[in-house]
């Protein structure tokens, strides 16, 4: 006997809009397992629709939840917290560039702009989500929703649905983690640069560094990995130096090894994994609910089918420039 | 002058002067005197000049927790508060100031956020190696610098203030303890008979690593920046006063209970003849006695506690002050060099009590200081209304009101069991003694205010100038952005705007920071290009074979250009190659990875570029 059709576990805008659109869009009730969080804690990630994808069909699924999504804020009455912006990628390896380069041209024939820069590319107009700005609105949407929130589990519902990185690592242990999955160390740091970004989200993927520009004139710089920490992060920045750091927290991340995201579930549990969709996985929430409802269209299922743990990743394998991982 | 005569009850005449010795100096253009024993902020507070200068609209309090660094003509600056004042020096304030014809009393600095200090970025002027660093002299520090001397160790002591003994002359004994000051004399006469102390007053604590300390230091009027290189740390750092928030809570006039305590004690300093204190501890009550004794008309006391019990209650109320319980401050707004006042009811928020006085005391409720303790890498975590230590740090302990110990002996006692505690040995159990609830009414919360217009509403004292939001008030700018004090992590847990679970990763993420960022010249390890990435290979399966397409002898086609069939749709998906390398030199076109199969079945393509599409052709390699 269980209380409820699905448990959606973590905190931020994945789980929130996954929790619910399942209660909204499929009549699912729902539980959120997520545990509060502060406004003024540094943001663990970016909510940004770009997947950092080769293929096309995460390209195709981003747009497709993009325009999904449009209508559920119109719906909500969401207004602020959303924006456009150029986001600037750059390459340092010849394989990254190349696959840069071949990203950028997707994004072009899926309707962006995009322009050359220094190593890499620009892709305008962006779509990004404040995702602390709109918690508290998507909080109330929860409520109204009639969606149950509770800050701990455990709890009793037909299927389980691990839905963010720390939920992850807390869900499953090291040897219940399939193979693709890595955990990583992360450090978020909040720094002022008198001089800004040249964009204002800038992505440094062979250095593990992203930084977003922020209103108040500072920079909010996510670092995957624990080596060297300080030095990469300097080496994006333009100076001048030396430049102070207003904030900082280390956490751990999860990736795939292999760059391409990681949806289904594991096999004789009744718990589903989503990983690696990087900042792009807030846009694919519609997707993972009508996956969760068994409700896909057949293109979503049949990109679900080649996501899942139990197949060979070696056709789905993406952009991956070798992370680093805990051992 | 704003001092109190000599003879004040309480010895408040100011302990630390010499008032046979009266010196002069500039500062800014004007002529500020004092005694020798005073530093530059109190000679400057007793001259009259309570003011820093505006932040926004708003007169900011010069006090010991926000000041502008000074320097003479040729030195570096150095901070008001811990620079003994000098006869015939000429100094400036440093920071932007706004042209005055006449001055008054204000270094008239446009304050917008303060400037990091430049020792913390400076080159260490000496090194030098420890057994045990202990960081901060009150009561803790002293006796952990007793243990771990008597031990055999050698032991640098620093203590940030021109003082030992800390804050413990403010709180008292507890009972018929011995006091504070008699405490304090046989501590530091033991030490002075003990090989190997080194202590240190006027020393700033500024960062600590792995054992690595930096002390900023003032030595003859002069700052210099020591590298300690200890083996093991004690940081017996105290606790800060936290700030009541409520609207003018900084104005000049507004002070803190300790630092008015010390500012009367140490040198006499005092502002105009009548005071107000709020409090929300007996310590208050303490304090609002002494002042009474020593000739300061103590308007009110007014306390968060409906109908509080303590002796000091008692004998206040003995000695005729008027004591009103239940209330907030609520607002405080100039009123020429007094201060008008008004009090809420703590329950509703409503005005109920107006007043006029040349200072308000306050004596808020306290936060462990960990500042240090965070920057060298420890947690936090939020408990009974504080911020209190989490986790443990190699070779480094915490001891006294930082552990969160409260009394005279139990303070004293864990500075003893932190050196045990570091060198291995048992350590002494260490028990707080208190006065029983039933005697004493605990202090109460960290005292907020309703949200109301007027001067901003600070969440702390110091340089962070954190401002409480108030509809339709905005504070101004602070381009010079100071991380957040535990006061102000402490404070907006108070408001709401923090959630107590995470006060304590709050406080680490912006208290420790990390070290300013210099330039790198990092890059990745080179990695010679792969023939096919994994990712290529799965993108497009069997595309193994190198084509040479071209649309004319000019055209290039970008790497990563999609290829298509020229009967295929342009989409994305339908795409069955893409341009892999650039063309051998001299040609045009691109060089695009093929599936074998396709080649027998197509032979006219349409490769998209920035440009547009564009229709392509395998070269026929001649």
């Amino acid at each position: 006997m269980t209380d409820f059709d699905c448990a959606v576990f973590g905190t931020g805008l994945l789980p929130t809009l996954l929790a619910g659109i399942l209660a909204s869009r499929h009549g699912r009730k729902v539980v959120r397992v997520s545990r509060r969080r502060s406004a003024q804690r540094l943001p663990r990630g970016l909510d940004l629709a770009l997947p950092l994808s080769v293929h096309p069909m995460s390209w195709r699924l981003v747009r497709r939840g993009e325009a999904e999504l449009a209508a559920l804020w119109a719906e909500i009455g969401l207004h602020k917290g959303i924006s456009e912006g150029e986001v600037g990628l750059v390459a340092d390896r010849p394989d990254s560039a190349a696959a840069l380069d071949h990203l950028a041209h997707l994004a072009l024939g899926y309707g962006h702009q995009l322009r050359r820069m220094d190593n890499g590319w620009a892709l305008r107009r962006v779509l990004r989500v404040d995702a602390d700005g709109l918690a508290e609105r998507l909080a109330a949407w929860l409520d109204r929703l009639g969606v149950a929130t509770v800050e701990a589990g455990p709890v009793a519902a037909a299927l389980t649905v691990l839905a963010d990185d720390a939920a992850l690592l807390d869900g499953l242990d090291a040897a219940q983690r399939p193979a693709p999955l890595a955990a990583t160390a992360m450090t978020a740091s909040l720094v002022a640069a008198p001089r800004g970004l040249p964009v204002p989200v800038q992505l440094f993927p062979d250095r593990g560094v992203t930084l977003a520009q922020r209103g108040d004139g500072t920079v909010l710089a996510l670092v995957s990995g624990a080596e060297a920490v300080a030095a990469r992060l300097a080496s994006c920045l333009a100076g001048p130096f030396p430049m102070k750091r207003l904030a900082s927290a280390r956490y751990r991340g999860v990736i795939t090894r292999d760059g391409a995201p990681l949806v289904g579930r594991l096999r004789r549990t009744k718990t589903v994994v989503v990983a690696g969709l990087g900042s792009a996985g807030a846009f694919l929430a519609p997707l993972l609910a009508r996956l969760v409802a068994d409700a896909p269209e057949p293109d979503e299922k049949r990109w679900a089918a080649a996501h899942h743990p139990a197949r060979p990743r070696a056709p789905v394998a993406d952009f991956a420039p070798m992370p680093e991982v805990e051992s | 002058m704003n001092r109190l005569p000599a003879d004040a009850a309480h010895g408040f005449g100011g302990m630390a002067l010499d008032r046979t010795r009266p010196l002069r100096f500039r500062l800014d253009g004007r002529s500020v005197t004092g005694f020798a024993g005073d530093t530059v902020l109190s000679a400057v507070l007793a001259s009259g000049i309570d003011a820093a200068g505006r932040f926004g609209a708003a007169p900011l309090a010069l006090s010991p927790s926000f000041a502008p660094l000074v320097a003479g003509r040729a030195g570096t600056p150095l901070p008001m508060a811990r620079l003994p004042a000098v006869d015939r020096v000429d100094l400036r304030s440093v920071g932007r100031r706004r042209f005055a014809f006449r001055h008054g009393p204000s270094l008239d600095q446009v304050i917008a956020g303060v400037a990091d200090a430049p020792w913390l970025t400076a080159d260490a002027d000496e090194t030098l190696a420890t057994d045990v660093l202990v960081v901060g002299g009150g009561l803790a520090g002293l006796a952990a610098a007793e243990a771990a001397a008597r031990a055999g160790h050698g032991v640098v002591l620093a203590e940030r203030r021109p003082w030992m003994g800390g804050d413990a002359r403010y709180y008292g004994p507890v009972g018929d303890a011995a006091s504070p000051a008699e405490v304090e004399a046989a501590l530091l006469e033991r030490l002075a008979a003990l090989p190997g102390v080194t202590l240190w007053t006027h020393s700033e604590v500024f960062a600590l690593a792995g054992g690595l300390a930096r002390v900023h230091r003032i030595v003859e009027e002069r700052g210099r920046v020591v590298a300690i290189t200890a083996a093991r740390v004690v940081l017996a750092t105290g606790s800060v006063e936290r700030l009541p928030v409520f609207a003018g809570n900084r104005l000049p006039g507004v002070v803190g209970a300790i630092a008015a305590y010390h500012l009367a004690k140490r040198y006499g300093v005092r502002r105009g003849g009548t005071a107000i204190v709020a409090t929300g501890s007996n310590f208050g009550y303490r304090l609002a006695l002494r002042l009474h004794d020593a000739g300061i008309a103590v308007a009110r006391i007014v306390d968060p506690r409906v109908n509080p019990q303590s002796r000091f209650v008692d004998f206040a109320k003995a000695s005729g002050l008027t004591l009103s319980g239940g209330l907030v401050p609520a607002r405080a707004a100039e009123a020429g060099r007094a201060l008008d006042l008004a009090f809420a009811d703590a329950g509703t928020g409503q005005i109920s009590l107006t007043l006029t006085a040349d200072r308000l005391i306050l004596a808020g409720a306290l936060q462990p200081d960990l500042t240090l303790w965070m920057r060298a890498g420890g947690g936090t975590l939020w408990q009974e209304g504080q911020l209190r230590p989490r986790g443990t740090l190699e070779h480094v302990a915490l001891a006294g009101a930082a552990a969160g110990w409260q009394s005279l002996e139990a303070c004293a006692a864990s500075g003893r069991a932190a050196v045990a505690t570091l060198f291995g040995r048992p350590a002494a159990p260490v028990a707080d003694s208190g006065i029983d609830a039933a005697f004493e009414t605990p202090p109460a919360a960290a005292a907020i205010g309703p949200a109301l217009a007027g001067a901003p509403a600070f969440l702390d004292t110091g340089a962070s100038l954190i401002v409480r939001a108030v509809p339709g008030a905005s504070a101004p700018r602070t381009p010079e952005t100071q991380a957040p004090a535990l006061g102000d992590v402490a404070a907006a847990v108070a408001l709401g705007l923090i959630l107590p679970a995470d006060a304590g990763a709050v406080a680490e993420e912006r208290g420790a920071p990390g070290a300013d960022l210099v330039r790198a010249n990092w890059a990745p390890a080179p990695r010679p290009a792969s023939d096919m990435p994994a990712w290529l290979a799965a993108r497009f399966p069997g595309a193994t074979v190198r084509v040479h397409l071209v649309v004319d002898g000019r055209r290039r086609f970008g790497r990563g250009a999609l290829v298509f069939a020229n009967t295929a749709p342009p989409d994305p998906a339908a795409a069955i190659a893409g341009i892999a390398a650039d063309p051998p030199a001299g040609t045009a076109g691109g060089i695009a990875l093929l599936p074998e199969a396709t080649l027998r079945r197509i032979d006219r393509y349409i490769v998209e570029t920035l440009e547009g599409p564009a229709p392509a052709r395998r070269r026929e390699t001649p």
